[in-house]
């Protein structure tokens, strides 16, 4: 009713090479989040190590949560993405892309 | 035709039809035992007149209504919901403006420092992005959405750092 020229029924397979493109190019820019994850994880690791203890469950819990962040931001923005136009999907990954980081940094306040 | 009594009434005083008052040389038959006769067969004949005029009236207010309806003006409760969810993000982007502001900068750069700039600014940013987003996206959508996503939005933008305390 409100999409007069799209078809019904969108998703995943509508979205056409530069629905695609979008997602791709956003894939790279989430995935710079993504290496500061592994990053920390791997901080983390390293620091255990050298004091030899294994971490407690907090610890855990906020390293992995901050490497899932940007994967679990990615898929929420593409999957709310899914049903719009491409232009509207950018703006989607905009303010998925910003969330990232303020997820991130309340992570890393706690 | 009580209506038309009531639109007379609105025209005159009470009292007016008060037969002292008639002016000299005015025939008073005009006032008399005729009148009631003559007016509901005058207002039946107008009324037809009327009837179409009322009913093409109606048609173009309930034209109007719907034109109204379509432009779609937010309901009183709604434009004062978006208003304190405006205020609560506003209020989030003030968070995180003082928290960027807590970050100290180390004194030589490196691309460390840089990355997290960026990423506090993005924060910063993050805010007013989701309440502009939000109401462009939801325009076509109803107004229950675009409620449902500024609520998750209050609930993910919370500004943490600023809230703990810490940089």
């Amino acid at each position: 009713m409100s999409a007069e020229a799209l078809p019904q029924k969108r998703g995943f397979r509508t979205f056409g090479g530069a629905g695609w493109t979008v997602a791709v190019v956003f894939a790279f820019l989430y995935a710079y989040h993504l290496w500061g994850g592994i990053a920390n994880l791997i901080g983390v690791l390293a620091l255990l190590n050298s004091v030899g203890s294994s971490g407690d469950a907090v610890i855990w819990t906020l390293v992995i949560s901050y490497l899932v962040v940007p994967i679990v931001v990615y898929a929420a923005a593409l999957l709310v993405g899914r049903t719009l136009r491409n232009g509207e999907r950018i703006v989607v990954f905009v303010v998925g892309f910003a969330v990232v980081s303020v997820l991130s940094l309340s992570l890393a306040a706690v | 035709m009580s209506d038309r009594r009531d639109d007379d009434e609105a025209l005159g005083w009470a009292g007016d039809d008060d037969p002292t008052l008639s002016p000299v040389g005015v025939p008073e038959t005009s006032g008399g035992s005729t009148a009631p006769d003559e007016a509901p067969a005058a207002a039946g004949a107008k009324s037809v007149l009327d009837e179409a005029e009322d009913a093409e009236d109606r048609a173009v207010e309930q034209e109007l209504a719907d034109a109204e309806a379509a432009s779609a003006q937010l309901s009183s409760v709604a434009l004062i919901g978006l208003g304190i969810l405006g205020g609560i993000y506003l209020l989030y982007t003030i968070g995180w403006v003082i928290s960027f502001t807590r970050y100290e900068v180390a004194s030589e750069l490196s691309l460390g420092v840089f990355t997290e700039l960026i990423s506090r600014t993005l924060a910063v940013a993050a805010s007013p992005l989701w309440f502009v987003a939000t109401l462009l996206l939801t325009q076509r959508r109803g107004l229950r959405y675009r409620f449902l996503w500024l609520v998750i939005g209050v609930l993910v933008l919370v500004p943490w750092p600023f809230l703990i305390g810490g940089k």
